[in-house]
């Protein structure tokens, strides 16, 4: 569904990626996981176009789209979940969520989404009023997260999801994640967290450096001793 | 004493009536768009003239002027956001230096063409009407009436429409906006027209109450700079506020204090709140 | 547009980083400077700019020895006290960065302080423009300390405010007395009996006012002031004292800008309040930006078009009458607009660079 070929980017002249090659099948939940600075959200950047690549070709469902404006890749099905959640922070969380359903035009499916959303979050049903700003972390995360979703994306990019949460907050959006999973969505993460990624995904990652160093399943990922080592800590 | 006081709150009324409606659009631009647009006082002087020219040169009916005039400032926008803004917008001072050369151009422009003697616009309805013991121009009720209405309707549509939630996310978040899928190149250029047509208005109500000049563009832009600096830029509330208390400040200076003071006193409150309060009355955008 | 420089505007507008601070990249463009690097003043001679600025400057001498037209008179004084301005200017906002729309404060100031010592305490001319010049520095101290906090449009609107403050206050009737009102200061004394000797001062106050200023750009302080304009939180880590550089930035452009206004009171023999318009600093900007950004010299080049070329080139078309006079405005203002417009996307830029290319290829380089 997605695909990138030999994407490099560079910060005026500092390299943020080199020779990025990845590919997300339909269906599929893949995770990126690095140290921090890897360059894990320039290459979702550079995905929804908020960066553009120096060099190399995005694919999305067969078509080169890293020619297009960003407004424009959201439109054609990718919704990028950013690093820091950027929400609306003077809108109400209903709005947030209308401003995520921008680009959909069926008023039935937003229903839809807007139900399954307060199912995952029931948190936010209760603060539908209430402005974004107010919320706690784990709420804006999950409100991030509702957002990005309203647009009944094909394709989900997700940056960092865990940042900054407590342990507790950090398994429910991960418990969130999974049922997104299982509702069907092609979902690209990206996070630092190794442990909480490994679990959810299928396909992983490893950016080092803006070079992808280790690529693999999650049964390969765990056999390998250096993965073991410095991600998970065994 | 008494008969003063009145007279402040009156006249305030009026210059905060037509100041709101130049700020808001001056500080709605900023706020989406991160410009300073130095051709928003060009608006209010072309709005000015090509009224003039449309209703007291070529004599068309009062209401086909005002409306051909609206619909030349909100092109004029258009066209100034798509030839100087948008092949900038990297560049914020190079919007300030093209949107300057704008100014001074429509100045001369306007020179060429209409001379540098002042002309006179006569108000829609001769007549005075006399209010709390205060007599004034039944001008001053169409500037006090159109621009309430005004405001309320552009605070509707920026919390209730679609275009407007949008402009609101932009100038919130451009880059979560355009992950929404909000084209903010498209909505700052509509924001740049509803600005220049805001400006328009209150050229339309305002400047028959007095004579017109090629240079008056820069008091207003600074006016509009001074407001949207009081309330904060790009925060719509804030400005409505700032514009009404710097209206009757400006009065009250006026009335009682010193005609000079009251005439640099906008241009005071832009350098004493930049220093002490960069974020405005109600902003929380950092300078 | 180069559609890399688009897509890092997104990150830089909304991100809190680097929004005000620092010149953009684009901006950045226009302070290009010449690209091989000129060391002693014979080498400059023979460069592009430097030959055009050696032309004009040859050709101002020579007019006076052909004709004694006032009116030609007129427009080379005109270029001479303007390119100094134009200069002031640039080396504020050229060099240092700090792009002010309120310049025509330091005209002002030096202008009505200039005729203000001539006529009411009768001190001879030249004192009384290098008073005028000291009283615009003192302006410039004003001005400086408070705008140092604002960055980028900020500061040229804070400035620009300045400027509109003054105006009102030298028009308003309440302070005639003092200020005096809309006639400002007429009746001046002449500054010489022959307008030659006029214009020889003026030409030359003018070359030592250019000599000094690239002393000025050449030296420790222009490398300073220049780091401050490209990044001024990096110039600030380094060690410099941005703050005091920048107060001294404002100090020297407010001197020179004060000569410029001086002379312009005490040619033109009477000053009013429209010399603190903004349209006096957007004669400042329109030659500065034909002449080129961050060259000084390039001032003289910009006002000579302003002056000479643009008002001479609509002259014989006065059978349209005084219509055309107002013209120079008119034109430069779009030539501004073009300029800056295209300026990074190439249309005018790589012109001149080929008219130098070839310049180089004439002299077989
Ligand atoms: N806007 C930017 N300008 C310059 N350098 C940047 C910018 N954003 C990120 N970088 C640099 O690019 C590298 C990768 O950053 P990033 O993609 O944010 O990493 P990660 O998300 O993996 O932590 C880092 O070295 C960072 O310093
Ligand atoms: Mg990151």
């Amino acid at each position: 569904m997605l695909e990138i070929r030999k994407i490099y980017h560079y910060y005026d002249k500092a390299k943020a990626l080199e020779e990025i090659n990845l590919t997300v099948e339909e269906g599929s939940l893949d995770a990126v996981i690095g140290p921090n600075g890897a360059g894990k959200s320039t290459l979702l950047r550079v995905i929804s176009r908020l960066e553009e690549p120096d060099r190399g070709k995005v694919m999305f469902m067969g078509e080169r789209i890293d020619e297009l404006e960003a407004y424009q890749i959201a439109r054609k099905g990718i919704a990028h979940c950013p690093e820091r959640r950027k929400l609306f922070y003077d809108m109400s969380v209903l709005e947030n969520l209308e401003m995520g359903a921008y680009s959909l035009k069926d008023k039935k499916k937003f229903h839809e989404l807007l139900n399954f959303i307060f199912e995952i979050f029931p948190r936010l049903k209760e603060r539908k009023k209430q402005r974004s700003g107010t919320l706690s972390g784990g709420e804006q995360q999950m409100l991030a997260i509702g957002r990005a979703l309203m647009a009944n994306p094909k394709l989900l990019l997700m940056d960092e999801p865990s940042l900054g949460l407590a342990p507790k907050v950090k398994t429910k959006i991960f418990e969130a994640i999974e049922k997104i999973k299982h509702e069907g969505t092609t979902t690209l993460l990206v996070e630092q967290d190794a442990v909480l990624a490994m679990a959810v995904a299928e396909n992983i990652y490893v950016l080092e450096e803006g070079k992808i160093e280790i690529r693999g399943t999650k049964e390969e990922l765990e056999r390998e001793p250096r993965i073991k080592k410095v991600y998970l800590g065994i | 004493m008494i008969f003063q006081i009145e007279n402040v709150l009156i006249f305030g009324t009026v210059q905060g009536s037509v100041l709101a409606l130049l700020a808001l659009g001056f500080s709605l631009v900023f706020g989406v768009g991160g410009v300073l647009n130095l051709g928003h006082g060009a608006f209010y002087l072309i709005t000015c003239y090509v009224f003039y020219l449309i209703w007291r040169v070529l004599f068309f009916d009062l209401i086909i002027s005002i409306i051909l005039s609206l619909i030349i400032a909100i092109i004029v926008g258009g066209v100034v956001y798509l030839a100087l803004i948008k092949p900038l917008q990297d560049s914020h001072i190079g919007i300030v230096i093209v949107t300057f050369a704008f100014a001074v151009f429509m100045q001369e422009f306007v020179k060429v063409i209409a001379g540098i003697k002042p002309h006179y616009i006569s108000p829609f309805i001769f007549g005075s009407v006399e209010f709390l013991g205060v007599t004034f121009p039944i001008q001053f009720v169409f500037v006090i009436i159109g621009s309430l209405i005004l405001v309320f309707l552009v605070g509707l549509f920026i919390s209730k429409t679609k275009i407007g939630k949008s402009i609101r996310a932009v100038s919130q978040d451009r880059e979560a906006a355009l992950l929404m899928g909000i084209n903010a190149d498209r909505i700052l250029m509509i924001t740049v027209m509803i600005s220049a047509f805001l400006a328009g208005m209150a050229a339309i109500l305002y400047a028959p109450t007095s004579a017109i000049t090629i240079d008056m563009g820069w008091s207003f832009l600074l006016s509009a700079f001074a407001v949207s600096v009081f309330g904060g830029m790009g925060s719509t509330s804030g400005c409505v506020l700032g514009a009404f208390i710097m209206g009757y400040a400006k009065t009250f200076c006026s009335v009682f204090i010193s005609p000079t003071l009251a005439t640099v006193f906008p241009l005071l409150v832009i350098v004493v709140m930049l220093l002490v309060r960069p974020q405005g009355l109600l902003g929380k955008k950092e300078v | 547009m180069p559609k890399k420089i688009r897509s890092k505007v997104s990150n830089t507008v909304s991100g809190t980083k680097n929004f005000f601070l620092g010149i953009p990249r684009a901006t950045r463009n226009l302070y290009k400077e010449i690209p091989h690097q000129v060391k002693s003043f014979k080498e400059w001679i023979f460069t592009f700019r430097g030959s055009l600025t050696i032309l004009c400057l040859i050709g101002t001498i020579l007019v006076p020895l052909i004709t004694m037209d006032d009116y030609i008179m007129t427009i080379l004084i005109s270029f001479l006290v303007f390119s100094i301005f134009a200069a002031s200017w640039d080396l504020l906002a050229g060099y240092t960065g700090q792009v002010s729309f309120g310049h025509s404060v330091f005209f002002g100031i030096g202008a009505y302080v200039a005729a203000a010592f001539v006529k009411m305490a009768g001190l001879p001319w030249f004192f009384s423009m290098i008073i005028g010049a000291v009283a615009a520095i003192l302006v410039g101290l004003i001005i400086g300390i408070p705008c140092l906090r604002l960055k980028g449009p900020y500061l040229a609107l804070g400035t620009q405010a300045f400027s509109l403050i003054l105006f009102n206050l030298f028009m308003s009737g309440e302070l005639k007395d003092i200020l005096g009102s809309t006639e400002g200061i007429s009746a001046l004394p002449a500054m010489s009996e022959a307008h030659i000797v006029t214009f020889f001062f003026i030409l030359i106050i003018m070359v030592i006012s250019f000599i000094i200023l690239t002393i000025i750009v050449k030296s420790n302080i222009g490398t300073i002031f220049k780091a401050i304009r490209d990044d001024e939180t990096a110039a600030d880590a380094s060690g410099i004292n941005t703050t005091k550089y920048k107060l001294i930035a404002f100090m020297i452009s407010g001197f020179f800008a004060g000569i410029a206004g001086g002379l312009f009171a005490l040619n033109s023999r009477a000053v009013n309040p429209s010399v603190f318009l903004a349209l006096y600093s957007f004669y400042a900007i329109v030659m500065v930006a034909l002449g080129g950004i961050a060259t000084i010299s390039g001032s003289v080049v910009g006002a000579f078009i302003y002056w000479v070329i643009l008002t001479e080139l609509f002259k014989p078309m006065g059978a349209l009458g005084t219509i055309f006079l107002y013209f120079p405005t008119l034109i430069s203002a779009l030539i501004l607009i073009i300029m800056i417009r295209f300026a990074d996307q190439g249309i005018l830029k790589p012109a001149l660079e080929h008219i130098r290319e070839f310049y180089d290829f004439l002299l077989g380089r």
